[in-house]
């Protein structure tokens, strides 16, 4: 009998565990960077993670779709926070609209021959190419000892991806950036004076590079540089005769020559 | 029972007989006559189901067991490496749609070779023009990790509404990609001899979705993620599902379905390879299988609905001469309607129905009641033969 008591009150502490037990859901889709907190870790949500417990809080236009063990799915939409034990109430609608409506919606549709009628467009699309870069701008030419790459930030990216290619050989090298500018120096395997280079940025690590503008970069060795210089001499000497200061003419020579010092 | 509702019923009986008459004859010449090619041609490939999937009258839901990888434009080397990084997240199977044939750079293919052996993996095969096609270092060809990528042979349908699991060729049985990720799956302990029999036969697929229904990841998401806790314990499948990722206009290994939203005319193909085979795996996970009404049924109904509707028809003709025409005609779209309703009602309860038949011999044969009272009006006169209409 005691033994049989002691089997009950096991049971018994058993119950509400396995009541409890938590549910698992799976991130099927998601928008923006909605934020998952579980004890003390704290992290962004990507496609593919679990969650067990803890909460999920999400801003303005952050959006999640999950997926729990039965294959029912859950979907918040709105900004703020929800905890994990709560995802329950945030099942999304069955499709409430019965198999006959449908049906007969449909055929309402045939009858009435809607939907029958097409627009053709016989023409193709690009979309319009990712131009972030600021400087240095497309095809300059430059002798400088250091080149500063800037960029527009990409809006929401964590990190930039820098391509530099070297036109001749056909090779890129990528680099990873937290911020909107990198400084290259001369030498090394990098930058070398004589080559021509093409740059961008993308925020993806993988890009589609017929989807992003890539700025030359003509850097010139000394003998060009010198010739190139020599070219522009009277047209720098009218310059100075009309006024302008070094800094204006080398902003003029830049802009209009490509030609930056 | 009196003499008139004698030859009413013989009447519906012989109008019947002309209105099949004419039908087997027009099948007949639509099939046999060469002439006719464009017309069957644009019909084979029709079905009244492909309305149920395009028209979304199916639930949708999602799949919770199995989740997509596409490979995109990898070479070799980023697949072994993509498959290292799944093979990380702990998936129960990795079904391979892919298939390396020949060998290429010793290196690489001996990187490849040794996710390949991996036994959590299943390798892809495919029966082509009478002689099967493996990966270069399938050497041992075992049926147990090895499945095939053909979803149905011998088909002349180009929509793929059907597959067939199991597959004899000679003396060996041979499973196809989805049977034996889930044989995988399930720990060997499928299939039963009973569904095996049955799957060695065309079956229908029952649709989850298309790629939005899974779980899916392009080549850079998957390896840019340094864990992905959904993938432990699932079906993983690894092929090809466009470049870049999900393009619509990419049709390499892409297929018509049923959930193409044009169901009749043409189109472009909807559905890429692996994701047919994911719904397979699903379908089969999910032991959804259908039913399919036996043939003679079909004809059974397609003739006493017919029958009963001539019978019906003539003595309107008879009685209410006036409305006769346009009840003839709001029967005829009145059935046409409902039976499709009751197909795709048994469909969606996993009964195939195939209504074509009692469509149209109700159609063609409410069209020979006018035709049958002027033969029986001439037989009449030349005869005196007894009618319905003469009594």
């Amino acid at each position: 009998m005691e033994k049989l008591l002691s089997r009950l009150r096991f049971l018994l502490i058993l119950f509400p565990l396995i009541c409890n037990a938590q549910s698992k859901y799976a991130v099927f889709e998601v928008k923006g960077s909605p934020i998952h907190t579980e004890a003390s870790k704290k992290g962004t949500l990507t496609k593919g993670a679990v969650v067990r417990a803890g909460e999920v809080s999400l801003k303005n236009e952050d959006q999640l779709t999950l997926l729990n063990n039965k294959g029912e799915v859950f979907q918040l939409k709105s900004p703020g926070k929800y905890a994990v034990s709560n995802f329950e109430k945030y099942k999304m609608n069955e499709d409430k609209e019965g198999f006959s409506s449908k049906y007969f919606a449909y055929v309402w549709r045939e009858i009435n021959s809607e939907e029958n009628t097409k627009t053709n467009t016989g023409n193709i699309y690009r979309d319009g190419l990712i131009d972030i870069l600021i400087s240095p701008a497309d095809s300059i030419s430059t002798y400088m000892n250091k080149v500063v790459f800037t960029w527009a930030p990409i809006e929401k990216a964590s990190a930039h991806y820098f391509f530099l290619k070297e036109n001749a050989t056909n090779s890129i090298t990528k680099m990873k950036v937290e911020g909107d500018s990198l400084t290259l120096f001369v030498g090394g395997n990098l930058l070398k004076k004589g080559n021509v280079y093409s740059w961008g940025v993308s925020n993806e690590e993988y890009p589609d590079f017929t989807r992003i503008k890539m700025n030359q970069l003509n850097y010139l060795d000394k003998n060009t540089y010198d010739t190139k210089k020599a070219e522009l001499d009277s047209f720098v000497k009218n310059l100075r005769k009309l006024g302008l200061s070094e800094k204006e003419i080398t902003e003029k020579l830049c802009t209009y020559f490509k030609f930056c010092e | 029972m009196s003499t008139k509702i004698k030859y009413l019923l013989r009447d519906g009986f012989l109008c019947l007989v002309m209105a099949s008459a004419f039908i087997i004859g027009v099948s007949f010449l639509v099939v046999n006559l060469s002439i006719f090619d464009p017309f069957t041609k644009a019909f084979k490939d029709f079905s009244f189901f492909d309305i149920y999937y395009s028209e979304k009258l199916n639930e949708t839901t999602l799949s919770d067991k199995v989740i997509l990888v596409n490979v995109e434009q990898g070479d070799r080397f980023q697949i072994q490496e993509l498959l290292r990084h799944i093979q990380d997240q702990n998936p129960k199977v990795i079904g391979l749609d892919i298939i390396f044939k020949g060998e290429k750079d010793p290196f690489v293919d001996s990187l490849l070779q040794i996710q390949l052996e991996k036994d959590n993996v299943v390798r892809a095969k495919a029966y082509v023009e009478g002689k099967w096609n493996y990966d270069f270092g399938n050497t041992q060809k075992k049926l147990d990790n090895t499945g095939y990528t053909n979803i149905n042979f011998g088909s002349e349908e180009t929509v793929i509404r059907e597959f067939q699991a199991f597959h004899r060729i000679g003396d060996s049985l041979h499973a196809s990609l989805a049977a034996t990720v889930v044989s995988k799956y399930l720990e060997n302990n499928w299939p039963e001899e009973e569904i095996q029999k049955k799957l060695s036969r065309q079956q229908p697929i029952n649709y989850t979705g298309n790629l939005d229904a899974f779980l899916n990841f392009s080549y850079d998401e998957c390896m840019s993620l340094e864990s992905i806790p959904a993938m432990e314990g699932k079906i993983v499948l690894v092929g090809y599902l466009g470049y870049p990722h999900q393009s619509p206009t990419d049709i390499e290994d892409k297929f018509f379905t049923p959930l193409n939203p044009v169901s009749a005319g043409k189109g472009i193909p909807d559905m890429f390879g692996m994701v047919i085979h994911a719904n397979i795996i699903q379908q089969i996970l999910d032991e959804n299988y259908f039913w399919e009404v036996p043939a003679w049924v079909d004809y059974l109904t397609a003739l006493s609905l017919t029958y009963f509707g001539i019978v019906f028809f003539i003595w309107i003709s008879v009685n209410v001469p006036a409305g006769y025409a346009l009840y003839v005609k709001i029967s005829q779209l009145g059935v046409t309607v409902l039976f499709l309703w009751l197909t795709f009602a048994l469909y969606n309860k996993k009964i195939i129905f195939e209504p074509e038949h009692s469509i149209a011999f109700f159609v063609i044969g409410m069209e020979f009641i006018e035709l049958y009272e002027v033969i029986a009006h001439k037989l009449n006169k030349k005869y005196q033969w007894k009618s319905y209409y003469h009594d």
